[in-house]
């Protein structure tokens, strides 16, 4: 028969995995297993009958005996690892160093037999293998719970960042107070970007030693810093009081931070690149249009300034007709240039720019403007003396007053009011104008300052910022919004600048600052024209445009040329084949059906190589002054043609060509 | 059941003082003060224990469970909600984990505190009916509170009655607030009545 007592004790004695010890009521041992004798090297036999507390002084020592007393009266007692360590010191497993030795939870347990105690056992049981591995749990839940915080923190910074039309202020001041919620104190953080001298700073910022910084890089080179302060001191961990992970989180977000701006400053230029491209769309749009009908337009202007010209000639200088049909070439030759200076921007070149008295295009364009506008409009016009000369194409300056006195105008429309016109210097630098009331963005130096002031309904704030915006406009249909972005275009361009003052009610004043150019004469005045030069030499005049070869043939006849007229190239050159020695001069168009200018130029040039030649053109695609040049062509002349530049210029090519012949 | 107002007295001050032996423990072990405010005490039938125990049954709870046998027999329980338990066994363990979570050894701590407190409390009782009452090594119980009184009800036939002490522990700065249930069958309450009515 089985023996169950005894095989239980056996394997108590030797193979539970535990510590199991009895003591009787003197507290001496009487049982103690091999578990026991393992871990304290002292055998059953040596320790039998042996007082625990000599055996085991520590019991004594940390305050334990209490629990054998209380088991001798019946109540159990657990020694949980958590508060005590250890009931017995044996030097066990105690890997990495954690623990001095090996870690114990006990249970203390009075035995009975019936009610009466008879002494007690007590198991241990050894958990430091579970207690360090609890605490490399704790660890790495610890790191986990700092991981999440940090990951959180990059995620709302990253939902900062993905807001496109935040501006980078707005953007630096919410991420700002992000940044404490991934540290590991978050209640005693507080952080501060610094970016292009600007701070943003967390709500509780204060400096501290406990700092942890990182600079902000853009494109390369050092834009500004993030920096974390602890306003308390806190355990010393990887970096300062700080952990490693802090360290790698700080240098994401300033790697991220300067991305950003990075970003920014790219989207910022790309918007000013479709600013530009639409201004160039608008510009190419505008030189197809202006070119398709330039030659057109040319050909009406040079009718009428032609027959201006011939009509001129034919009354008296002193009579009224006379200065109105001056007044009729000016615009005329006005019309020329805006014609040359449309197809010059369409082509994006250089403007015409030379020294120039500002105040004689203000008193010209001021003379229109006044049979243009309302009569309840008054003009006042103030010229201070010694006005500088600027260096500028006059036509630009004159689209320039004549697009502020229009919108002054359209502003007084309905009221009436006045336009105050004044020109005069500003010293920048110095500030003695009396013109300079805002400060424009120039360098320092001398400019001319011209003023432009309206009585009339004003703008608000909002208004005024976009008013220089290409196509913005208040007019409704009537506006396209080009007129003083163009204004800003032409200033910008020649060095100057715009400011405006304005308030509702209260009327608008333009101020604009142009750089006098340094030590230059301009012309005082209108030049005493010459008379254009005369001849009587014998003259092939070709353009398909019968009036306009009519025009020439009248023009050259009143000079005393004898002209033969042809309205096309076939024409010209039989003329031409009949008797090349009949003419001294071809003066011929370009663009002409069937036989080109070019194509003529160079038929004639086969029959008589020597043949003088000028050539003009309304549209300059075909020809040009270069291949004119190249092809033997002696003079290049853009449509329309004044009296002045055609009687200039026969007279210089045959002069040239042949002294001998000159009248 | 109702206590009568002596009854009442005389079961508040017994615990009182058992409680104040087992803060005296605590306090040894740890090293921190204890303090054990003076503990509210009421009789339920088991059926009713829910509603006295409102603020815990819609969560789990860690219950240190030790059975007491003898004249005298019945279950003790040292009832706190999770969160109160992993920062108790925290404050008395002196560890700074920040997470909710009860380890292995937080739960020997609980128990080793269950044991001390109960042992305080259920040794005084002894004392007082002057009956020898044994005790099982306590064990750390967590489950919804529907869950052990079912564990407590099944296979008794006798009516239960439990007696609830509100108990509000102090250690450090923090507060903790607990209950202490003894689950006791109608005849070992009227024993334990008898010996108030003597006292009182």
């Amino acid at each position: 028969m089985m023996d169950w007592n005894n095989m239980a004790m056996e394997w108590l004695s030797d193979y539970a995995p535990m510590g199991v010890f009895v003591v009787d009521t003197d507290l001496k041992i009487r049982f103690w297993n091999r578990w026991m004798a393992r871990h304290t090297g002292k055998t059953s036999e040596f320790v039998a009958g042996k007082p625990l507390f000599s055996l085991c002084p520590e019991i004594e020592s940390r305050g334990n005996v209490r629990y054998y007393e209380e088991a001798l009266f019946g109540k159990p007692a657990i020694l949980s690892q958590g508060l005590h360590g250890y009931l017995i010191p044996m030097p066990g497993d105690c890997a990495q160093n954690l623990f001095e030795c090996m870690q114990q939870t006990a249970q203390i347990m009075p035995v009975k037999k019936g009610d009466r105690v008879t002494g007690v056992v007590t198991f241990i049981e050894d958990v430091t293998e579970r207690t360090q591995a609890e605490a490399a749990l704790e660890k790495r839940t610890r790191d986990l719970h700092e991981r999440v915080k940090e990951l959180n923190c990059l995620h709302d910074i990253s939902e900062i960042l993905i807001k496109q039309r935040t501006s980078l202020e707005d953007l630096l001041e919410s991420l700002v107070d992000i940044i404490p919620s991934g540290w590991q104190y978050p209640e005693i953080t507080c952080a501060c970007i610094l970016l292009e001298g600007k701070a943003y700073r967390t709500e509780n910022f204060s400096e501290t030693v406990w700092k942890q910084a990182r600079e902000i890089v853009v494109h390369g080179k050092p834009a500004g810093r993030v920096e974390v302060y602890y306003l308390e001191v806190m355990p010393k961990a990887h970096e300062g009081p700080f952990l490693h992970e802090e360290g790698v989180l700080i240098d994401t977000i300033a790697k991220r931070l300067g991305r950003v701006i990075e970003r920014h400053q790219a989207e910022a230029a790309l918007r000013e690149r479709e600013i530009q491209l639409r201004r160039a769309q608008k510009m190419e749009a505008i030189s197809t249009l202006a070119g398709g009908i330039a030659h057109d337009f040319n050909n009406i202007l040079t009718s009428i300034i032609g027959y201006g010209q011939l009509a001129q000639m034919a009354v008296d200088p002193e009579s009224d007709v006379y200065e109105d049909l001056e007044e009729v070439l000016q615009s005329g030759n006005r019309a020329k240039l805006l014609i040359q200076q449309i197809l010059a921007v369409g082509r994006g070149q250089e403007q015409e720019k030379h020294p120039m008295q500002f105040k004689f295009i203000v008193k010209e364009a001021l003379k229109f403007l006044k049979s243009t506008l309302p009569s309840t409009i008054e003009i006042r016009e103030t010229y201070d003396k010694d006005i500088g000369v600027i260096d500028a194409d006059p036509t630009q300056m004159h689209q320039v007053l004549m697009n502020l006195c229009t919108n002054a105008g359209h502003a007084m429309e309905q009221n009436g009011g006045i336009l105050a016109v004044s020109l005069g210097n500003a010293d920048f630098g110095l500030r003695t104008s009396d013109c300079e009331t805002v400060e424009p963005d120039l360098p320092p130096g001398r400019y001319l300052a011209l003023t432009v002031k309206d009585t009339g309904y004003g703008m608000t704030p909002e208004i005024r910022e976009k008013i220089f915006d290409p196509y913005f406009t208040t007019k409704g249909d009537e506006g396209t919004g080009i007129g003083l972005s163009v204004v800003h275009g032409i200033v910008t361009q020649h060095g100057g600048a715009v400011t405006v003052e304005s308030e509702p009610g209260k009327g608008s004043t333009f101020h604009v600052y142009l750089p006098l150019a340094q030590g230059v004469e301009a012309p005082t005045g209108v030049q005493e024209e010459t008379p254009p030069p005369k001849g009587n030499e014998r003259i092939l005049f070709v353009d398909d445009e019968v009036a306009l070869a009519k025009l020439g043939k009248e023009v050259l006849k009143v000079l005393g040329y004898h002209v033969t007229t042809a309205t096309s190239g076939t024409e010209a050159l039989a003329l031409f084949e009949d008797n090349p020695n009949r003419f001294d001069l071809v003066m011929t168009d370009t663009n002409m059906p069937h036989m080109p200018g070019d194509i003529l130029v160079h038929e004639l040039m086969k029959i008589r190589p020597d043949i003088p030649v000028i050539i003009f053109t309304g549209l300059s695609k075909r020809m040009s002054k270069k291949k004119a040049e190249e092809m033997g062509i002696k003079a290049f002349l853009m449509k329309p043609l004044s009296m002045k530049v055609l009687a200039d210029t026969a007279r210089k090519v045959l002069d040239d060509e042949s002294p001998s012949r000159t009248s | 059941m109702l206590l009568t107002e002596n009854q009442r007295d005389a079961l508040t001050e017994v615990i009182n003082i058992a409680f104040s032996r087992a803060a005296a423990s605590l306090s040894e072990i740890t090293g921190h003060r204890v303090l054990l405010e003076v503990p509210k005490v009421s009789i339920h039938p088991i059926h009713n224990l829910q509603d006295c125990l409102e603020e815990f049954v819609h969560e789990e709870i860690a219950t240190v469970h030790q059975i007491f046998t003898g004249s005298v027999s019945g279950d003790a329980m040292l009832m706190l909600n999770y969160r109160g338990a992993v920062h108790l066994s925290r404050l008395l363990a002196d560890k700074g984990n920040t997470d909710e979570q009860l380890y292995d050894s937080d739960r020997e701590v609980l128990t080793e505190i269950g044991n001390i407190l109960l042992n305080a409390c259920l040794g005084t009782f002894g004392n007082m009916l002057k009956v020898q009452i044994s005790f099982a090594v306590p064990r750390l119980q967590l489950e919804g509170l529907d869950a052990l009184l079912s564990s407590l009800i099944i296979g008794r036939q006798e009516i239960q009655y439990a007696l609830v002490v509100h108990t509000n522990f102090r250690i450090k700065i923090s507060e903790i607030t607990g209950f202490l249930v003894i689950v006791l069958g109608v005849s070992s309450l009227e024993i334990l009545l008898d010996e108030l009515d003597k006292l009182g």
